[in-house]
Formats: C-alpha cells, structure tokens, sequence
C-alpha cells in the first residue's frame, strides 16, 4: 500500500512540476531560436541572436528606466515609511490616527488600480507632469507606500523594549532611538521591505501603461508588452526579453518568497 | 497572531531574519542597482532624444512621431534636411500608435508650445481641427511668400487635410501615402486564365476556381478582428455596394439595408478564408500572403508588401500582382490611412516647421524615400516615376488609388463610432449576429454617439 | 509634550501622500462621475446621475462584470482547491522537498506582462506548444485565445498557473501548522486517511482555506492586464473585463465621466467583498 501510494503521489507531483515548468522551458527554448525555427519543439539549432537583436536595439536603456522608476519608489516609500512605522507602532498617538492607517493599508491593498488612476491622470496631465518616470513613481506611492509601512510596523513591533528604555534612560529623545538604535536593528527588515517595493515596481504595467507615453520612458514591462504588438508577434526577441528581464527579479523574489506567505498570514 | 509570523512555510534554517551575510549581499546589490539606475536616470532625463550640440543661432524643431517604420523614414529625412539645411536641427521622438494619440491629445491640449511638428494619421484630423489646435499651413506659407504645390496631391488628399473637409483651412500636409490595394497571386490567376478582378463578384468567383483547383491552401484572407482591423478590412466592401455608416452630413448612421447585402457578401467570403478568420489581425494576413498561403488578400497596405520581392523573407517573390480595390455597384473606394505632418497652433517655430514639411513632402525626398525605405509617396509625380516602380512594384497601383481613395467619416466622433462598427461586422463574422440585426443596432448606437452622447 | 508631535511630524508626509493618492482619486473619481467630460471634444458639464444610468444601459459594462464575477470565481475556487490539493501532497513523507517546493513556486515570480507573453507562447493557435502536442497526438489544435468559449478559460487558466503557488504557501504554512499529536490520536484511533483529512486537516485549515478564499477573490476581480495584452476583451467580448472597460472608456475614449462612473461602481463591489477581508484583520 505504502509503495503504491508514494508513486502515485510522485507521479502527481510530476505532473504537477511539468505543468509549471513547461512555459518557462518553452520560453526559453524559443528566445534561442531565430526565424521560423520557432515551429519546432525540439530542433537542436540554437542561437543566442535574439538576445543580441535585443541589446543592439537598446534594451538596456529599458533596463535602466525601470531600475530608475524602482528606485526612486523605493527611496520615496521607505523615506516616508521608516519614522512614519516607527511613530505609529512606538509613539504616542491618538488611536483613531492609528486605526485610520491601519484601515487605510488594508484598504490599498484591495483597491483595484484602474479605479484610482483616472483622476490621477487627470491632474497629472493638467500639471504638464505625465510621461514622467518622476510622476510614475509618485503614483506607486499608492501601493508601495501603505504596505511598507505595515510591514515595517511588523518588524519595529519585533524589537526589544529594553533597548529603548535603556537608551530613553540615557536621555535619548525619539528621534535619536528611531535613527541609532532601532533602524539598525531592522535593517534586515528594512532590506526586504526595499525588495517588494523593487519587485513591484518593476512587474508593474497598467500604471506604465497610462502614465508614459515616449519609448524613451519606457519600462521592461511596456516594451515587453509592446512586442505583443499589432504588427505581428516577436516571438524571439518577446521570449528573449521576458528572460533578461525576469533573472534580477527571480532573485528577489527567491529570498523574499518566504515573507510574501508571512505577509498574508500576519493579520495585527 | 505572532505564532504565525513565527512560522515559515518552508525555510529549514528556521531563522525568520535574513542572515548578515545575505543582507550585505542584498545592500550591495541594491545600492549599486540604485546608483546606477539614478545617475542613468539623471543621464536620461536631461537629453532631449538627441546629444546636444548647443545649437548656435538658428532653428531646433521637437517632432512627434510614430515608431517602427515611420521612424526609419521620418529620421531619414531628417538626417538630410539637417545635412542640406545647417542652422536646423529636428528632434524626433517616436511613439506607438495609441501613445502616440494620447501624448498628441495632450500636449495639443494643454496649448503647449513644446512640439512644432505633429505626426498625425487622418482620422485625428477632425478631431484636432475642430479644437483649433492646428496651425493653418497656407496662411503661414503665404506670410512665408512660399507657394504650396498641391496640384501633385491628388484632391482628396488635400480635401482630407483640411478642416472642415474640402472647404476649410488646410491643417495637416500629407506625408506618408497609406492606402488600401487589393493584391492577388498573379501565377495562381494566369495558370486558371481568371483575368483581374475588378468587381467583388469577380473575386467571388475567382474563389471558386481557385478553391477547386487547390493549388493555394486557402484562397483569400482578411483582417476580422473586432475594433478598428475588420472596421478598415470591411468598409471598401460597403462602399462597393452603395453603402454608407455616416450621413454626408455627418448628423446621423447611414446604415441600411445595402450595409446587410454587404455583410452577406462578407460572410459569402468567409467561406474561402481559413477558419478563424474572425480573429485575424495584420500578421495574420499579411504572413500568410507573404508566405504563399492565399491567393487573393482583399485589403492591403504597403507596408505588408514592402518585402514581398525579398527572396530572404518572402515564399512568393515577384510572383504578386496589384490592382485597385474592386467596385461593384459603385467605382472602387480604397481606405485612406495616410499620415499628415501638423504644426500646433501653439508652436513658437511655425515657419521652420513649415520648412521641414515642405521639404519632407518634396517630391525629391518623396522619390528618395520611397526607393531607399519603401515610402507610399502622397505624390502623383512620384507614383510616375520609372526609378521607384521597378524597385517598389506596388507604388504605381497605390498612388493611383490615392486618387480614387475615400477618407474615413470626418467627424471628431469617429473612434467611437468605428468600436461600435468594428465591434459589430466581426459579431457578423463570428456568426453570433445576423446582418439585419447588427445593422439596426449599430444604427441604433452610433445614431446616440453622433448626438452627442 | 514634545515626544507627542514629534510622533504626528514623523507620521505627516505619509499622512500627505495617502491623502493624495488615494483620497483624492476617490473623491475625483465621485466628482468626475456626476459630469459629462470629454477631453477630446473638451467638453465638460453637469449631468448628475446621467454617467450611471448610461452606464447600466450598456450591455458591454454588463458583459464585463458578467465576465469579471464568472472569471473570478472559477479561477480562486481552481485555485484554492489545487493550491490545498498540491499542499497536502507535498506534505506526506517524501524526499527532495527542497527542490520540489521552489520549482513549484517559480511561476509567482514572474512578471505579469513575462507570464503572458509566455502563455502567449503557449497558446497561439498556430505555433503554441498546446497545439504542437495536441497535433502530434493526433487531435484537433485548439483556438484558445481566438475562440468566444475559450478565451476566458484560457485566462482562468494562466491565472491558476500564475497564483496557486502562492495558495499553496499559505496552505502548506497551515498543514505545518497542525500538530502532530493531533494526527497521532488519530493513528491511536484507527481512523482512516480519509477520515483523519475531513475531521482533523480540513477543520484546522479553515481560518487559511477562508484567507485564501478572500485574497483571491479580490485579486481576480481586478483582472487587466492578461486581457489587455492577450485578448483585448475579444473574441465578441467574452474577456472584457470591468477594469478592461474602464481603461477603454477612459483612456481611449477619453470619456472620463463615464469611466469615473464605472471606477465608482467598482470601487463599491469590491469594498463589498474587502469588507469582510477588513473587518477580519481589524478585529484581531
């Protein structure tokens, strides 16, 4: 019975593991080939030309305003969410102030994106600031900011109170335990924060797409998306891109997996 | 609550703090990532699209245009006139089609004096005349004393450039000659003795040989995608049966029952395409003419067939033939798609932009282009030209269908009403709606959207 | 007392932001829906409730949350059953977990616009790996993404491959969760797999298999961008999503009025759903 049950179960498993490899195999397998070898499924003709069609046509300049736009999220989220945290879970504030953002993190978390934009387009074009990398990133602050700011509640929540009452012992005003103190202690905390915000911005695409319109703005994702285009399907260069621009991000991803679960699970 | 944060699904080192040295790793990474991706940005951001010179005295244009193609032939010109012309300096930005729309809307707009040139494809036309956001071009090239030689264009090129159509100011010069031709398998057609087709019943029963005598594996093809595709696909058929979407007035839907003979025609058609037709989109079409497929593709743009002689790309070099899309019971009404050069009303260098638009549409730099990049010249002379059509087969056939071209409906309500259209003729063709039925509604709809709703 | 404002200064440029980028949408949004706004034609004036009610006469915005509610529900019930089914698998007595678990989470961590490209791949009538298999195997290729009754199955089904990793995470964390001595009193008892699986596992699983539930349906309600870049809301728009409407409406045709409308109308259902997902979270 046992031997039974235990092939059964690998044999799902396989199953189950060829499923969720397959596309990413056959992504692969067709950004190394070149014209209509994409037909095939297992020609043994391979050729890296796709990935140098791609860079020879400046996708690295895609790579770089994507880098940017993450960046720049990511310094804007975690500028104002560290001692914003660190007030709301260590300091002394009105409760409802409190319950407020607490409602308002959740709240962002369910909103869907389409329906926040329009307005913000709206305004953003009257102030002559679309098809800006700058104003993009300002409009992420929707999502990357609220969640930075619960999850660093979290890690905040973490540390020890007796580290802050010896400092507060020895004179230290809140500015001072926030800075020298406590943001050192979770700067591992911190690091992962910064991760989910890299990793959202760059997978973003409805934002993108609205919000910039000249290719010189353009991120991975609009270019990406753009080789889906009307005038005929890249395949190549579209699988070839998806790659490049999917291996930074897999290694965020790997090492923040574990705290995407945690993420859903903590509810405080 | 804090048994679940302590729990990690899967980690077997049962540490919940990523370790020093993974957060070192990480630092670097980030911090580097982020120095590179700021000083690029800063990099990026302060160049207009091009190196900067510091232009001495003398004039820099900003240029809106499209991508792909265009660009390769817009930023040709550009290169010569900048050669020819020193003291000028255009800088091109290319965009997507709908980037392109929504960034033009914008800035014309916001009355912004940041673009002098606008790259505008002909349904835009009404919609940026009827704001006044255009400058208008013979008034400016009167100021200038230079005389504007429309007599090569043929009419309703210019008709279509100006707003309101035919007897308005002209705001938009034609550029780039985009227009419908019908292309046919001229082998396939000799070896069966079926002379050209010149009426949509010709092309019927050219489907039928061509479908008994299977020497093709489908016999014709076209675009049937919802939207703008099978809208653009299906009108030269409309047309060709008397029919019409839009009252000359532009007040109401012309939709009768001609628009359900058509749409029978349609879907008598369909019987020869390869099934799934209903979807096709451009590289459906286009791929399968290219690559020997179908005998007949009803609705074709130049840019499909620019590599149609290109024995490295094309299963049919010279073995495809032209002609003016068919008629039927009234004369051939191939689709215009051609794009227009603007300039903003709010631009601060009209006449030099004038300059390069003139210089664009010369008859020079039309030849030039068309033999260099493939270009549908706007220019009867050109069509003439000896050089360009041995190289490019089709430009004869084209320019001449420029004569004979219809516009789009110039009305500023014109998108709407082609997603209404579109949406409909591609239920026809998926068999969900019958004729008569789309037809009453599509009146229905659009008769709302043109009352302003 | 000084530590108290330093505690508000230190929370008021969130404070601005949050109030900029998403109360001010909101109210914008409420705002621009009573008006008839159009930026191309430049129009723009009062009409009360008119957005709504032409809104509710159109049959494609019923289509679209028609599709959105079915696409919703298909794909997180797929989903939450899979990601539980594949849990308990991975749960049992087996070797190579370490190499099993992160295979079966690499389709989470591609992007979105990756993940349908390479569906794209997948699907494509003529050159998709689906269709090269169902041939070689002698059956009829498939119109996946080009058929009115697939389209939208086709989405559930890359949004399943996508998002049941993540179900299976949170599932797995809850089997790990359950503890041992549970499962020993059952051995003890002589109860049998089946039995030890509906009385023990799945009343313990309930606070996940609930969690889980929620978040996907909230996550699958704001579907755009596998049809913006797949289907485009075709074929005859049986994968027009509501946010795919509200883009279009908007940003195509720039009838603002109308879109904030819709925008209005979906912010209410799905506060209707979060609302439970909230309520659960500020309570504990």
């Amino acid at each position: 019975m046992r031997i039974l049950e235990k092939t059964l179960i690998y044999i799902a498993l396989g199953i189950i593991i060829a499923w969720s490899l397959m596309p990413i195999y056959w992504t692969i397998n067709v950004s190394l080939k070149t014209g209509l070898e994409v037909y095939e499924v297992f020609s043994t003709r391979f050729s890296i030309e796709n990935y140098v069609r791609l860079f020879r046509e400046d996708f690295q300049r895609y790579l770089i305003s994507t880098i940017y736009l993450a960046s720049l999220t990511t310094i804007i989220s975690l500028a104002l969410a560290i001692p914003a945290s660190y007030s709301l879970s260590k300091l002394p504030l009105s409760d409802k102030l409190r319950r407020g953002f607490l409602v308002w993190t959740l709240f962002s978390r369910t909103m869907p994106p389409i329906v926040l934009i329009i307005p913000l387009y709206v305004m953003f074009s009257q102030l002559r600031i679309s098809d800006n990398l700058t104003a993009v990133a300002i409009a992420y602050q929707v999502y990357t900011l609220p969640f930075s700011i619960w999850m660093l509640m979290g890690f905040y929540r973490e540390t020890p109170r007796e580290v802050e009452e010896a400092a507060m012992v020895d004179g230290a005003g809140p500015l001072a335990i926030m800075t020298r103190i406590l943001v050192p202690m979770i700067m591992p905390g911190i690091v992962v924060t910064a991760i989910f915000s890299i990793l959202m911005s760059w997978n973003e695409f409805l934002y993108a797409v609205i919000l910039l319109q000249s290719l010189k703005n353009y991120t991975v994702s609009l270019i990406i998306a753009s080789y889906i285009s009307e005038w005929g399907v890249k395949w190549g260069e579209m699988a070839a891109a998806g790659i490049v621009s999917s291996l930074p991000m897999l290694l965020f991803t790997a090492y923040v997996q574990k705290y995407m679960v945690l993420g859903f699970m903590r509810r405080d | 609550m804090n048994v679940f944060f302590s729990l990690l699904a899967y980690n077997t080192d049962g540490d919940p703090m990523p370790g020093r040295r993974d957060f070192i790793k990480m630092a670097v990474l980030g911090v580097g990532g982020f120095v590179v991706g700021v000083g690029a940005g800063y990099y990026l951001g302060s160049i207009p699209g091009q190196q900067q010179v510091g232009a001495p005295s003398g004039y820099n244009l900003s240029a809106l245009g499209r991508d792909a193609e265009h660009q390769d032939i817009n930023t040709a010109v550009i290169d010569f006139f900048s050669r020819e012309n020193p003291g000028y300096r255009v800088d091109y930005s290319p965009l997507a089609y709908s980037p392109l729309y929504d960034k033009t809307v914008l800035a014309l707009q916001q009355g912004s004096s940041a673009y002098d040139l606008v790259y505008m494809d002909d349904p835009w036309i009404p919609q940026f005349g009827e704001r006044g956001w255009l400058a208008d071009l013979e008034d400016l090239a009167k100021q200038e004393g230079i005389g504007l030689d429309l007599g090569d264009f043929s009419s309703v090129l210019i008709d279509v450039g100006r707003h309101p159509y035919r007897s308005g100011k002209l705001v938009a010069f034609p550029q780039m000659g985009n227009v419908q031709i019908f292309a046919y398998r001229k082998d396939v057609f000799d070896r069966l003795g079926i002379p050209e087709p010149k009426t949509w019943s010709d092309v019927l029963n050219a489907c039928e040989k061509i479908k008994a005598s299977q020497l093709v594996e489908y016999t014709i093809a076209f675009r049937g995608v919802k939207g703008n595709p099978v809208a653009t696909a299906f009108q030269p058929i409309l047309y060709a049966f008397g029919g019409k979407i839009v009252s000359d007035d532009l007040r109401k839907s012309a939709l009768d029952s001609k628009a359900v003979e058509a749409l029978e025609f349609l879907l008598q058609l369909k019987k020869y395409a390869p099934p799934g037709v209903e979807n096709f989109n451009t590289p459906d079409v286009r791929d399968r003419l290219i690559g020997g497929r179908i005998a007949m593709s009803t609705e074709t743009w130049p840019g499909w067939i620019k590599d149609s002689d290109n024995p490295a790309v094309s299963k049919v070099p010279g073995l495809l033939a032209y002609t003016t899309t068919p008629g039927e019971r009234t004369k051939t009404s191939p689709l215009l798609g051609v794009w227009y050069w603007g300039i903003p009303a709010a631009s601060r260098n009209k006449s030099a932009a004038l300059r390069y638009i003139l210089y664009s549409a010369s008859a020079r730099m039309q030849k030039i282009m068309a033999i260099l990049k493939g270009l549908p010249p706007v220019r009867s002379s050109v069509g003439r030209d000896p050089d360009a059509s041995a190289l490019r087969r089709w430009i004869p056939i084209q320019v001449q269908s420029l004569a004979v071209a219809v516009p789009r409906p110039r009305t500023p309500y014109w998108p709407k009403i082609e997603d209404i259209f579109g949406s409909y003729v591609n239920q026809v063709l998926a068999g969900v709606v019958r004729p008569s039925d789309a037809v009453a509604k599509m009146s229905e709809e659009i008769d709302k959207v043109l009352a302003g709703g | 007392m000084k530590t108290g404002s330093i505690s508000y200064i230190l929370v008021l440029p969130s404070l601005a932001l949050m109030l900029f980028t998403t109360v001010y949408p909101i109210i914008g949004v409420l705002y621009y829906s009573l008006y008839s706004y159009n930026i191309v034609t430049g129009e723009f004036r009062f009409s009360g409730l008119n957005e709504y009610i032409e809104l509710l006469r159109d049959p494609l915005f019923l289509t679209s949350i028609r599709n959105t509610v079915m696409f919703s529900i298909a794909a997180t019930v797929l989903q939450t059953i899979l990601g539980l089914i594949i849990a308990v698998l991975v749960n049992q007595r087996i070797r190579g977990k370490r190499y099993i678990i992160p295979i079966l989470v690499l389709p989470n961590m591609f992007s979105v616009v990756v993940v349908s490209s390479m569906w794209k791949l997948m699907l494509d009538y003529e050159t998709g790996l689906i269709n090269h298999i169902l041939k070689s195997l002698g059956f009829q290729p498939l119109p996946w993404l080009t058929s009115m009754d697939l389209a939208l199955f086709s989405i559930v089904l890359i949004d399943t491959w996508q998002w049941t990793p993540i179900c299976f995470l949170i599932f797995y964390a809850g089997l790990q969760s359950i503890p041992r001595e549970l499962y020993e009193a059952a051995i003890v008892d002589g109860a049998s797999s089946v039995r030890t699986f509906t009385s023990i596992t799945l009343p313990m699983l309930k606070p996940y298999i609930a969690l889980v539930l929620l978040l996907r349906s909230i996550d699958t309600f704001r579907l755009f961008d596998k049809v913006y870049l797949l289907t485009g809301g075709g074929p005859a728009n049986s994968t027009e999503t509501i946010s795919l409407y509200i883009f279009k409406t908007g940003l195509v045709f720039w009838d603002i009025g109308k879109a904030s409308a819709a925008s209005f109308i979906m912010l209410i259902l799905i506060l209707a759903i979060s609302a439970l997902y909230i309520r659960r979270s500020i309570l504990s």
